[in-house]
């Protein structure tokens, strides 16, 4: 059984190395979404699946890390390289992390809901508002794409698409063994019992800090890829939209999974696709789309494919 | 006389105008079975989360081994070695018995922090979880989760949970509770077979289930101390009858 994974998970690493000369480069800038989009919902489900905070403002350390990057690559320091420009933008996100998870989680359920979704409206606020720094709705254009070493540049596409796939790599790696640590393991019996995990002897509090700052942090990594992918950021990268869109990639997929967001963010990404070149109302769609996934499939696609209900990774 | 391991001083808590207890004091020696009775809404498992820290007392102060614990969170105080089963089945549902088993024991470690390796790695942790299933008996379900455990099942492995980090003092709220005699008769046997040296708080319904463990019983009443005596002393006393079967009056 190991071994069948194994070789799955090396045949489809192979398909990912060789896509960018097999298909067209709109295809594989829709593969490139789809990876983004999949960091961003595994860092929500980090919240919303393992430990059982239903965050609705998680595009707001989306958005934030892709106008760090954005407004300095652009104001402040034109032609910065690649590593500057993600630290810069990881410090912003991990201190607005830090800053909200403090406010955010004095509260429980739906009033974190609540919370979570104001804070990410007050980044939308400013960012709509603030014209002079943001350009207000019409956004930062014209971002460059990093240098990097040895004359490579992440302005060339087959480049740029070999980053984001090692990022997804990476990261999927991470949690992958994440899930599965003794943190993991809390991460979980806080989501199935917070006051027992206090009577056994556990910070609960510390623990929901550390995964709000990291899961923070990925959408973080995504919101910049988004940014330099798109080479333009807005408020709709802030966006309520954008926060209610990676839930759906979420529970769609199967929350508390760890594959299930990457399946979701790849069905959303292909839907959104296919739809929009038909349908200007493609959001109506998604929202029946939600509809349906809570009727039939509570657990997602991974649960329902596993066919048992609560299937858990 | 020896420290006590538990001391419960002037104690108050009230709840908007609702006075739930009233100038509580306890004291319970090291190693003490000690029970506390009363009809519902005596205050009992408000005492119980006042002592656990689940709530913070109104007024009064809380000593464990000596040490002032009345402002300490909950998991400050279970890393110090108060440990409490709750009255409703309070478990980790969706994760094996193997799982729970290794949070508890995870619990007093600084490796629950550790997110770089995989549960499998920490043998020591996973390897003490084994034994401890085994010497319950529990080996045979520890890889099935909680939920699907029938329900005595379930409250064993809460005192799995509950003793695994060897605590100091254990607080049982009606541990028998929906229980079947049998299964009643092997949580008794359980506690007069626990180690001597673990002082324990027991809230119980089952009057004859209280005065089969404990050695002193601390009777509640509407917030208050009403008397606290041995087993022998409690059944005789007119009071205690009386809030049990009802006054003259009633």
């Amino acid at each position: 059984m190991t071994w069948i994974r194994a070789g799955a998970v090396f045949l489809l690493l192979v398909s990912l190395a060789v896509v960018p000369w097999l298909l067209s480069p709109y295809d594989v800038g829709i593969l490139v979404q789809v990876m983004i989009y999949a960091i961003f919902a595994m860092s929500l489900d980090l919240l919303l699946g393992y430990t059982g905070l239903p965050s609705l403002g998680h595009a707001a350390y989306f958005g934030l890390a892709g106008y760090a990057v954005a407004l300095i690559s652009t104001k402040l320091w034109t032609g910065a390289a690649l590593a500057p420009l993600v630290v810069a933008g990881l410090a912003v996100t991990g201190a607005a992390g830090i800053f909200f998870a403090l406010l955010a989680l004095r509260t429980h359920g739906v009033y974190f809901l609540m919370i979570t979704l104001a804070l990410a409206q007050v980044l939308w606020g400013i960012a709509f508002k603030w014209r002079s720094l943001t350009g207000g709705d019409d956004g930062l254009p014209g971002i460059r794409r990093p240098e990097l070493a040895f004359g490579l540049s992440l302005a060339d596409p087959t480049i740029f698409y070999f980053a984001v796939l090692l990022a997804f790599v990476l990261i999927t790696a991470f949690l992958h063994v994440l899930v599965r640590s003794p943190f993991g393991l809390a991460l979980k019996g806080i989501r199935d019992s917070e006051s027992r995990m206090l009577a056994l002897g556990y910070n609960v509090w510390l623990h929901k800090l550390i995964i709000f700052v990291l899961a923070a942090l990925m959408a973080g990594i995504a919101g910049m890829l988004f940014t330099f992918y798109n080479h333009f950021v807005s408020p709709s990268d802030l966006s309520l939209v954008l926060s209610a869109k990676v839930l759906l990639m979420v529970t769609l997929g199967g929350a508390g999974t760890l594959y299930g967001p990457i399946l979701g963010a790849f069905a959303i990404v292909m839907l959104e696709n296919m739809l929009s070149a038909w349908t200007e109302r493609w959001l109506l769609l998604l929202g029946l789309l939600y509809v349906a996934s809570v009727t039939w499939a509570p657990n997602g696609i991974v649960g329902f494919l596993a066919g048992r209900p609560g299937a858990q990774d | 006389m020896s420290p006590s391991q538990l001391a419960v001083q002037n104690l108050d808590m009230r709840f908007g105008g609702l006075e739930a207890l009233r100038d509580i004091n306890l004291s319970l020696a090291p190693g003490e079975r000690r029970a506390i009775i009363g009809p519902n809404g005596a205050g009992k498992t408000t005492l119980f989360n006042v002592i656990s820290g689940a709530l913070r007392p109104s007024r009064g102060r809380i000593y464990f081994s000596g040490v002032d614990v009345t402002r300490l969170a909950p998991d400050r105080r279970a890393r110090l070695g108060l440990s409490r089963t709750f009255q409703m089945t309070n478990l980790f549902r969706t994760l094996s018995v193997r799982e729970n088993v290794f949070l508890a024991l995870a619990a007093l470690t600084p490796r629950k922090f550790s997110m770089l390796r995989p549960l499998s790695s920490h043998g020591d942790i996973a390897r003490a979880a084994e034994a401890l299933l085994s010497d319950w008996g529990m080996l045979g379900l520890a890889d099935r989760p909680v939920k699907s455990l029938s329900y005595g099942d379930q409250r064993q492995v809460e005192l799995i949970l509950a003793l695994a980090g060897r605590p100091k003092l254990l607080l049982m709220d009606e541990p028998t509770a929906g229980l079947s005699p049998a299964e009643t008769r092997r949580v008794v046997d359980t506690l007069h077979g626990l180690d001597k040296s673990i002082t324990v708080l027991l809230i119980e319904h089952d009057l004859e289930v209280a005065f089969a463990i404990a050695e002193r019983v601390t009777v509640l009443h509407l917030g208050s101390v009403v008397i606290e005596g041995t087993p022998a002393e409690i059944r005789r006393d007119s009071r205690v009858q009386e809030i049990y079967l009802g006054g003259p009056e009633a």
